[in-house]
């Protein structure tokens, strides 16, 4: 629970270990310094136990529209190739965040429907990034829309170096409910008016019912925003 | 395909009192997050319980398939945690619980929607409330716990965080306590927690000439207020207890002082040795009383024609006589005046004759009515809009056998100018099977308030237990359960609205709503595009209400009706520019329209 307002003060940082499954990919597709990895409009996994919802400004560091972990385990026929193959198609399709604005008006667009089949997960109308950022290069083209590979394949993720910092950024968070309970015992003793103050700031923006009740929350905000 | 619940989101920590969160659905093939959309390969599911995304059961809830896309909540109540019985939901009165088991550790139940779990959540925060107000000494760390396990169900409660910032002297509660609760139940907050700090504070009325001239006040008036001050504190009674469901009773006001020379009363909310429930209900009974004296009367009792006869004998005892009060946390006197006139502006509607239920008996003397699942309100079960007894109605009294059973109500409403109303009842049945009675009034599907009126539709309560109408047969309406009373309504409900769509509404006849509302962003959006014969650019519809409703909407304003309500309105392309009103839209509207609905600024 700690972990918990830690993330919320300073904002989620890398998994130390060198060992963890995030730090091993990192290494096979060459992604350094270790980043810290936000997903736009979504989660990156089906449930979840807490999750911080941030506006697409506040991440400095670099995007691509597909999880990059399932570059290396799951998504297909990337999976399959070379590691320097991978690399290269990774970095083909990485960019720095601050461009997030125009790509996300290329994929998924900004029509309202293309923006809600995103937000719903549904499959794109096309094979791949390869047909949104044209390419005649063969190396950077690969139908990992299309089946067996599912929603991960086609969710902008975004890779901050070390830490996503917060800071006053904070749109929303959610927790399991004893945790939340928790939360509510620290906070009451909570004695230096700049702890009281930021408790203060943070207790508005939690949504009940977990990970899943956020999404759902804010998917609805983002559908017509 | 069998779908069972396989686990709950998030983390369950063995020594929790209580967990909620979203139910990990599976078809045995995939797990399936029903708020999300989302679904994984069922392999996953070990990984994800690694990594705390979740946690699995070790035995799965089977759902019924009818259930399988619901939003499915689940409540897992620890049966070695103290609180127990306080958090535990009584499956019994409780709808919307789809199924329900336990292991040696915990109580496992499955909410169909978010709704449902929001229904257990507040009874069970009533219950800890009541617990803490009722039981011993309040201030006990055992209550500030409880109180923060209820507020992990429900953490943006009024009152639940008004008590907890009353539990907790520490100066920063309070504050912490205050940016948990919406704006808009702010009201709510505050009034609780100074009921609760009301331990000082008194409410003083101070009468002058009349009968209070030269000092002293005359006993036969001074008796004769005290009585119509008892009078408004049992008027606000069943208010009381409906929105505060917490309170036990609501005692009579405690009369501290009569300080007779200069004929001023004095009550006060607490009393010594009485429970803090008490004081609360005294606290709000007086706060209720004052508050209707400048005219500030709850919709609820606004138009209770004993409440306005013991306001009006309180502000002038005698027609020379004056009155000032003293409110409640405030220093101030103030000036009272005579309560307006009310009955002038009455207008009663003809009989309406409808089905519905008894939910529920106050003294004896008013009973709640069910006439759908959001029309409740409560009647007189003595007196008429005439001064006569309801026919029927002595039926309801004694053991309760006719509860939440199907009755045919005839009703008179009465309205005023303001808006405000109040149901009459004429005469009640409760069913018997084998009866026929007919209905003359359904309430409208489409606007809230209205009545289809002049129907004559057979409704005929079989052996079987079902209820056979026009608009459907209802089945097992019998047991008197209020989850068999809510899931029948409901489907009743349902029912008039598609009969209320397929009939041509230049056909029927409508009582519209005491208070007409504006119309809302859906309506708007619908009217205008009823207008423009039922397709329009969705530019041309915004423009159309921008003009007719002077106001200033954009496009995603208009997107998004058509988004939360596909069954009424949709866009014709994919680039969303081209609105449609569906079939199902069309009747809707021309309905709302026929029913009074409100097509232009109010």
């Amino acid at each position: 629970m700690q972990d918990t307002i830690d993330v919320l003060r300073t904002g989620p940082a890398i998994n130390p270990s060198p060992t963890c499954p995030t730090r091993l990919n990192e290494a096979t597709l060459a992604i350094a310094p270790p980043c810290v990895y936000a997903y736009l409009g979504r989660t990156t996994e089906a449930f979840g136990h807490s999750a911080v919802s941030l506006p697409m400004a506040a991440l400095a560091g670099t995007v691509s529209p597909f999880d990059t972990g399932g570059l290396v385990k799951h998504i297909a026929p990337v999976k399959g190739w070379t590691v320097d193959a991978r690399r290269a198609y990774l970095a083909h399709y990485s960019w720095p965040s601050d461009q997030i604005g125009k790509l996300i008006a290329v994929y998924p667009t900004g029509a309202p429907a293309r923006r809600r089949a995103y937000l719903n997960t549904d499959r794109p109308k096309v094979s791949g990034p390869h047909e949104i950022w044209k390419t005649k290069e063969e190396s950077f083209i690969a139908s990992i829309w299309t089946a067996p590979n599912e929603w991960p394949a086609w969710l902008w993720e975004g890779r901050a170096p070390n830490r996503l910092s917060i800071d006053q950024n904070l749109v929303a968070w959610s927790c399991p409910a004893p945790i939340y309970g928790e939360i509510l015992e620290i906070s009451a003793a909570a004695t230096e008016p700049e702890d009281v103050l930021w408790f203060e700031w943070l207790m508005p923006k939690y949504v009940d019912g977990g990970v899943s009740a956020l999404v759902q929350s804010l998917r609805g905000r983002q559908e017509v925003a | 395909m069998s779908w069972q619940i396989v686990g709950i989101e998030g983390i369950v920590p063995e020594d929790a009192p209580v967990v909620w969160g979203v139910g990990v659905l599976s078809d045995g093939e995939r797990l399936h997050n029903n708020f999300t959309g989302v679904s994984t390969p069922i392999a996953d599911l070990t990984r994800l319980r690694d990594e705390n995304h979740l946690h699995v059961f070790k035995t799965p809830l089977l759902i019924p398939d009818e259930d399988a896309l619901n939003e499915l909540v689940v409540l897992m109540v620890n049966r070695r945690s103290q609180s127990e019985p306080i958090f535990r939901p009584d499956t019994g009165r409780l709808g919307g619980v789809v199924t329900h088991s336990h292991t040696k550790t915990w109580h496992y139940y499955v909410f169909s929607s978010r709704d449902a779990f929001a229904v257990c959540a507040n009874v069970a925060a009533t219950n800890v409330i009541q617990n803490v107000l009722y039981a011993g000494p309040a201030r006990t760390a055992e209550n500030r716990n409880l109180v923060r396990i209820a507020l992990t169900l429900v953490p943006g409660h009024p009152e639940l965080n008004a008590l907890r910032a009353y539990l907790d002297e520490r100066p920063n509660v309070e504050r912490l306590a205050r940016a948990s609760v919406r704006t808009t139940s702010m009201g709510a907050f505050d009034l609780f927690l100074a009921a609760m700090r009301s331990e000082g504070d008194e409410y003083q009325l101070k009468y002058e000439h009349g009968a209070a001239e030269g000092g002293g006040f005359d006993i036969d008036v001074a008796i004769t207020t005290l009585r119509a001050i008892e009078s408004a504190n049992h008027s606000f009674s069943p208010f009381l207890q409906r929105n505060y469901p917490f309170i036990r009773d609501v005692p009579a006001p405690r009369f501290r002082e009569m300080r007779a020379a200069s004929a001023e009363l004095h009550f006060v909310p607490a009393v010594e040795g009485r429970p803090l429930g008490d004081r609360v209900a005294r606290y709000l009974a007086i706060y209720f009383l004052q508050q209707a004296l400048i005219g500030e009367k709850p919709p609820e009792v606004a138009l209770s024609r004993q409440l306005h006869q013991a306001l009006k004998t309180i502000a002038r005892p005698t027609e020379s006589t004056t009155l000032q009060q003293k409110r409640l946390s405030h220093d101030e006197r103030e000036d009272v005046y005579e309560p307006a006139q009310q009955s002038a502006e009455s207008t009663f509607s003809d009989e309406l004759r409808v089905l519905g239920i008894v939910s529920g008996l106050t003294q004896d003397s008013r009973a709640e009515l069910w006439i759908g699942p959001e029309r409740r309100f409560f009647v007189s079960t003595t007196e008429d809009d005439r001064g006569e007894p309801p026919t029927g109605a002595a039926t309801i009294k004694g053991d309760g056998v006719f509860l939440r059973r199907p009755c045919i109500f005839t009703l008179v409403r009465e309205s005023t100018d303001h808006g405000t109303e109040q149901f009459h009842l004429r005469s009640m049945t409760v069913l018997k099977r084998g009866d026929n009675r007919l209905i003359t009034a359904l309430p409208s599907g489409v606007l809230a308030g209205a009545f289809i009126v002049g129907l004559n539709l057979k409704i005929a309560y079989k052996k079987d237990a079902s209820l056979v109408t026009p608009m459907g047969t209802f089945e097992s309406v019998t047991d008197g359960t209020l989850d068999t009373a809510r899931r029948w309504l409901a489907e009743y409900r349902e029912a008039c609205n598609e009969f209320e769509l397929q009939q041509d509404p230049t056909q029927l006849q409508w009582l519209p709503p005491s208070k007409k509302e504006k119309a809302s962003s859906l309506h708007r959006v619908m009217i205008v595009l009823h207008e423009l014969h039922g397709a329009a650019l969705a530019t041309d519809v915004v423009a159309g209400i921008n003009d007719r409703f002077d106001t200033v909407v954009r496009v995603n304003n208009t997107r998004r009706e058509a988004l939360h309500h596909p069954e009424l309105l949709h866009f014709a392309d994919e680039a969303e520019k081209v609105l449609l009103l569906t079939d199902r839209g069309r009747a809707y509207i021309a309905a709302y329209i026929a029913a009074g609905g409100a097509t232009t600024p109010l």
